[in-house]
């Protein structure tokens, strides 16, 4: 049963999803079990299928959509402390970059994760991140950058929120192709993933922080 | 003389080392910085190349829209950059370049079929109404996408069309990121009756080398490759494509050795990478 719904949501079945996550619930699994040993780690899996050329885009996006059709079953039922884990969360491209395929797959996962997300699109300045971020009260910003130029862009938005004195309260999170863990060190991004599925985790560690 | 096509290189990362801002269209300097880009031209035809590409890319009105500009100077975009590479060309021939939307298609996206099917119509008119020789349509990362941009650019005139994919390396072997795989995809693009079919942009020369052998082993002449100069690099704040002319064009003519009788290039690649290899090939022979 655990093994169908890990196939489930790989697969990209929604329904299936969502019907075999109520029936491991009536069988006396508990929601945090299902997220933490099953979900989480099989989107995870979705992830190293795209790198390895299994899975591509639609199966990509359609994993997200299923994702998200089993939380809504466990979501009421989690405890309130993994409640606590869930925050506002700004997401974009960075300006001059108008890739928005891998944003979007990051901003749907985030949201499927249980997360208020909000998607500002793409080619988005420093300061409209950072406006952002405080009109919504949000504890983290999300980056996207494709191209090798506009991800030294990602720099100015770590600049603009330390500006804003928001360093400490509201993290930051960088990603797309060309980015790598060392240029999110170097920038003083809290947060680096290599892909959407490990964004979660990473976002998840990033609000236990700030918050 | 060597029979084999000499296609250009890069437009972009030409225009963005000529200060164009990064997130700029390219497009749009067919009208505001013609003389640039006429010069970019003149530089790969006297680099020996044998068919200069309009500087288009993006021309479209889908784009044109989605970068926030007025999707009705399509037309004139389009018109503007077939004149520059017309008067640049000289003897050589001149393609009009259409690329992708940039959007992803329904059910995956938000872009309708017939959206796609209109904003490829318009640039295709304003292309063929000017003096090209044939239509390349480029770098689409979807076989979807790029067979509603042939059915387009056929229903509007009956200018040879060459098309090319744009194939990420993994583990299995290469695919587009929406999963079409090259010989297959390459095969479809041959029986709707392009004239050649191909890959460019996201390989490396080195990675295309690969990908060269497999298909003009099932499909030779039949296929072109416009690979990139390998994959960009930041040095001090500047970005820097790795390969070198002579690196190039010593992996281009491995590919003209396993049969491609088309090849160019895609970013990164400059006037100097396109010279090295047109000499390259003259000097097969001798
Ligand atoms: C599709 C595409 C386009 C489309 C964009 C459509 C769209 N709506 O996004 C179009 C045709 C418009 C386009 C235009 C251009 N492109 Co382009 N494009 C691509 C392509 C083929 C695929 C990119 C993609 O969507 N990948 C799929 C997604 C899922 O992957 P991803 O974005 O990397 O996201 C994953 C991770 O990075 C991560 N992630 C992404 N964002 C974030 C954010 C956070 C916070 C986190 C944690 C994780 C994360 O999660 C995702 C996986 O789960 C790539 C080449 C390739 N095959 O990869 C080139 C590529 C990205 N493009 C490139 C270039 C150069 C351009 C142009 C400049 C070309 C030109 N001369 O005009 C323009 C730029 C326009 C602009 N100003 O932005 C280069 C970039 C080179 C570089 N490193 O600088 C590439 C690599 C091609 C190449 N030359 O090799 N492109
Ligand atoms: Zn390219």
């Amino acid at each position: 049963m655990r093994e169908q719904l890990a196939n489930a949501l790989l697969s990209g079945d929604d329904i299936a999803t969502r019907d075999l996550t109520a029936t491991l619930l009536e069988q006396g699994e508990s929601p945090v079990g299902i997220l933490e040993d099953i979900l989480l780690p099989t989107i995870r899996k979705a992830g190293d299928l795209w790198e390895e050329g299994e899975l591509f885009i639609p199966e990509l996006l359609q994993a997200s959509a299923a994702l998200k059709a089993g939380l809504e079953v466990i979501k009421p039922l989690l405890p309130a402390s993994s409640e606590s884990m869930r925050g506002t969360i700004i997401v974009g491209t960075i300006q001059g970059d108008i890739h928005d395929i891998g944003k979007t797959l990051v901003a749907g996962m985030l949201e499927s994760a249980g997360h208020r997300v909000v998607d500002l699109g793409a080619d988005v300045s420093p300061q409209s991140f950072v406006g952002a971020a405080q009109r919504e009260a949000a504890q983290l910003i999300c980056i996207s950058a494709l191209l090798t130029t506009t991800m030294l862009n990602q720099e100015s938005v770590v600049t603009e929120r330390n500006n804003a004195a928001l360093q400490g309260r509201v993290g930051i999170l960088v990603g797309g192709a060309p980015v790598t863990r060392e240029w999110a060190d170097r920038i003083g991004a809290e947060g680096y993933a290599p892909d959407a599925f490990r964004a979660v985790q990473e976002a998840a560690r990033l609000l236990a922080i700030v918050q | 003389m060597s029979s084999i096509l000499l296609l250009d290189g890069a437009m972009g990362s030409m225009l963005l080392s000529a200060g164009l801002e990064t997130g700029g269209m390219p497009d749009l300097w067919n009208i505001t910085q013609p003389g640039i880009v006429q010069s970019v031209h003149q530089a790969y035809r006297d680099a020996g190349a044998d068919i200069i590409t309009t500087n288009t890319f993006g021309a479209n009105p889908a784009r044109l829209k989605a970068n926030g500009l007025d999707p009705s100077i399509t037309t004139k975009i389009n018109q503007e950059a077939v004149r520059l590479a017309r008067e640049a060309a000289g003897h050589s021939q001149v393609a009009g370049d259409i690329g992708p939307t940039g959007m992803l298609l329904e059910p995956v996206g938000p872009l309708r079929k017939e959206d796609a099917l209109v904003s490829f119509r318009v640039q295709a008119e304003a292309l063929a109404a000017g003096d090209v020789d044939l239509l390349l349509l480029e770098t689409f990362f979807s076989l979807d996408e790029a067979l509603l941009a042939l059915q387009a650019v056929k229903e509007v005139c009956a200018i040879p069309v060459w098309v090319s994919l744009t194939f990420r390396k993994t583990r299995r072997g290469f695919f587009t990121i929406h999963g079409d795989k090259p010989l297959e995809s390459l095969r479809v693009l041959l029986g709707h009756g392009v004239q050649k079919a191909g890959a460019n942009c996201t390989l490396s020369s080195a990675d295309m080398k690969i990908l060269a052998k497999e298909l003009c082993q099932q499909l030779g002449d039949r296929v072109f490759l416009q690979p990139n100069a390998g994959e960009p690099r930041v040095v001090d704040r500047t970005i820097i494509y790795p390969e070198s002319p002579a690196e190039f064009a010593g992996n281009m003519l491995d590919m003209v050795a396993s049969g491609a009788e088309a090849v160019g290039g895609c970013c990164g690649t400059t006037p100097d990478h396109i010279r090295e290899l047109h000499d390259a090939l003259q000097g097969r022979h001798t």
